[in-house]
């Protein structure tokens, strides 16, 4: 593989989400008014966002850690932790908005942080240590209430913005009453669960690209060893990534108690599967080393677009977990083999 | 760079074609209706699902389109903005839970959409119709056949759905208001049995080596009343019993055909509202008269109706 190839491949989830985003474009239904594309309208497309973000965040945590040849099961259950302790704190503790958001993410980077010392003190495999730390938030989480959920309201406005679309944060701000109108504008569908994951995403991809932190954690995952030897500071840059990982889905609990307006001890299950998917589509190599934050993001986008078109063409559940499936093993070997048919061809002639 | 670019287009042009082929096969109806199911793999609300499909095809204006959020509140909320990015007519919805789907709901009912609500609850008044079962209703009816089958004396085992949950509560609540005044009916041993067969066989297992005589078992499902006819069979004692469950599911595997086969005495339905739901949705969108809350009626099944209800296709 040269160099040229090696550039190429650096493209590979870009052109996976543009094939995915074209297929729902032509696949997308006629708007049954006007005769329009349903999927492609700037609405749409701003909805998808917020359906992605929580998703997203926990997406660009765990490239961090599988940039680092580690991988992160926890996520799933702190976010389900981080949102009933930020309920918990709103509700039963009448705390306000900025220590219900302090709560949840400490508790992201508390288990962060347990995770990082299980697996560079005590030196327990990533996939057993988190999976510890899996159970664990989980336990916390369905403890907080005894397995009951906690219900917020219009009193915890100053939490709920961070679930809510830029014009109702608007109206909260100036204590204005939201009028319900039918013409709708961009801000009623742009909102700050979908401005707060790009915002994550630009900056955690400026760190990895452009600060020594960004450029070890590459290291660690090419080669931990070698990188010892060199005199990075594996050890304690470890921690800090398994830390960012835990604050990051702190986020997203906070996030997702904020637009369902109510914690549930069950929340969370199974998006970490669903956030190790995205990573994985983007291109991110779960040996580490390889990849990067805009592919995850790609990744995620990616996922989203699918099941947005597949939930607006009404495919039955059961159908859209195995095209998802096949999506899943297609995004990882299809842009390889388009590649390498275009090489052949290009040689023949 | 170009011949990249051609293999590429080729690519999802077949693949487009594939995916938007069904498309122009569907049929264009008059009406789009969009039915948001919390949790398809509950056999009770498949039962609604496949009654509301069975009542759609009876008419020719209305399209039954179906989501299932798969028990998680979130990927609900993203299915009912799918539905309005699909402009539905009318949204049919049961509600995961009541709070996360409030406003999603509240926003379809703004845009002057018609919103039926099943089984669950929302919060506020942003809704068009709402159609349930009241499980006090249901425990109460069970506890008075209790108490007349037994004669006012006996020993029961109470086997509980998940507790936390609504519907235990009502239906124990609504059985025990019912034998309160009954005091030679005495409940001997209860226990969490969480909905589930194998989980209502271990528990009974534990009343059956406790107790040495029971006279009737009733539980808050049909599948927890049959783990426990399991328990006792296996222990040779399940002629010393009477089994009661609760839901009346059709099919092979439901609570119907379990009275047919003599496991349990007697069931009682909870309807499930598909149909209903179906039929009141036309009435609002032909602009009929059509009644804001709407609540089902339970119905006792025992071996002489049973067959009506295991299948409710052939029952006219």
């Amino acid at each position: 593989m040269g160099s040229r190839a090696r550039n190429l491949e650096r493209f590979y989830p870009a052109l996976v989400l543009a094939l995915v985003f074209s297929i729902a474009w032509i696949a997308s239904p006629p708007d049954r008014k006007t005769g329009a594309s349903i999927f492609v309208t700037p609405e749409n497309l701003l909805k998808l966002l917020r359906q992605v973000s929580e998703i997203g965040i926990l997406a660009i945590g765990e490239t961090l850690v599988i940039l680092s040849a580690g991988i992160d099961l926890s996520i799933g259950s702190v976010l389900g932790a981080s949102s009933m302790v930020s309920a918990y704190l709103l509700v039963d503790g009448a705390y306000s908005a900025p220590v219900a958001v302090a709560g949840g993410l400490a508790t992201g980077l508390a288990f962060g942080m347990m995770n990082g010392m299980l697996v560079v003190w005590l030196r327990i495999q990533p996939f057993v240590a988190t999976l510890a730390t899996f159970g664990a938030a989980r336990g916390v989480a369905r403890l907080i209430k005894e397995n009951a959920s906690i219900g917020l309201d219009e009193s915890q406005g100053g939490f709920l913005i961070i679930g809510r679309s830029f014009r109702e944060t608007a109206a909260w701000i100036r204590s204005e009453e939201i009028p319900n109108s039918a013409a709708k504008a961009l801000s009623d569908f742009a909102t700050i669960p979908a401005a707060i994951f790009l915002s994550i995403g630009l900056i955690s991809a400026f760190v990895l690209a452009k600060t020594r932190f960004g450029r070890t954690v590459y290291a660690i995952g090419g080669n931990a060893e070698a990188s010892r030897l060199a005199g990075l500071p594996v050890r304690r840059n470890l921690l800090l990534i398994y830390a960012i990982c835990g604050i990051l889905a702190g986020l997203a609990g906070v996030i997702h108690c904020a637009q369902l307006e109510q914690a549930n001890p069950v929340d969370g299950e199974g998006y970490e599967l669903r956030a190790i998917a995205a990573v994985a589509i983007g291109g991110t190599l779960l040996t580490g080393g390889r990849g990067g934050v805009f592919s995850t993001m790609a990744g995620v986008l990616t996922l989203g677009c699918l099941s947005s078109i597949l939930g607006i063409r009404n495919v039955r559940a059961e159908t859209q977990l195995i095209l998802i499936a096949i999506i899943l093993i297609l995004a990882v070997k299809l842009p390889e083999w388009i590649l390498k048919l275009a090489q052949r061809t290009n040689r023949n002639t | 760079m170009i011949k990249h670019l051609i293999t590429y287009l080729t690519c999802v042009a077949s693949l487009a074609v594939f995916v938007s082929l069904p498309a122009a096969q569907e049929p264009k109806r008059k009406f789009l209706v969009g039915f948001s199911q919390c949790n398809n793999s509950e056999p009770w609300r498949q039962a609604m699902n496949a009654a509301a499909k069975t009542e759609a095809a009876k008419h020719k204006d209305i399209e039954l389109v179906f989501s299932d959020a798969a028990q998680d509140s979130a990927k609900q909320v993203a299915d009912v903005e799918n539905f309005l990015t699909q402009k539905i007519d009318l949204l049919i919805i049961s509600p995961n839970e009541a709070k996360p789907l409030t406003k999603v709901v509240k926003k379809v009912f703004d845009a002057g959409i018609p919103v039926v609500v099943l089984d669950r609850s929302i919060e506020g008044e942003s809704y068009t119709c709402f159609i349930g079962a009241d499980n006090t209703e249901i425990g109460k009816a069970a506890g008075e056949w209790i108490a007349k089958t037994l004669n006012g004396k006996g020993k029961i085992v109470e086997l509980k759905g998940l507790m936390g949950s609504t519907p235990t509560h009502h239906r124990s609540k609504g059985f025990r208001d019912a034998i309160a005044k009954f005091k030679d009916i005495e409940i001997v041993h209860e226990a969490e049995a969480k909905w589930l067969r194998d989980e209502a066989r271990t528990q009974f297992e534990h009343a059956l080596a406790a107790n040495n005589k029971i006279d009737l078992v009733y539980a808050h499902n049909d599948p927890m009343a049959i783990g426990a006819y399991l328990a006792a069979k296996a222990a040779g004692r399940e002629k010393e019993m009477l089994f009661v469950g609760i839901d009346a599911l059709p099919g092979k595997d439901g609570g119907a055909q379990a009275v047919i086969d003599g496991k349990l005495a007697v069931t009682f339905l909870y309807p499930n509202c598909g149909k209903e739901a179906v039929e009141t949705a036309l009435k609002i969108l032909n602009k009929e008269k059509f009644e804001r809350k709407i609540q089902l009626q339970t119905a006792t099944v025992t071996k002489e109706n049973a067959a009506d209800f295991a299948n409710p296709e052939k029952k006219k």
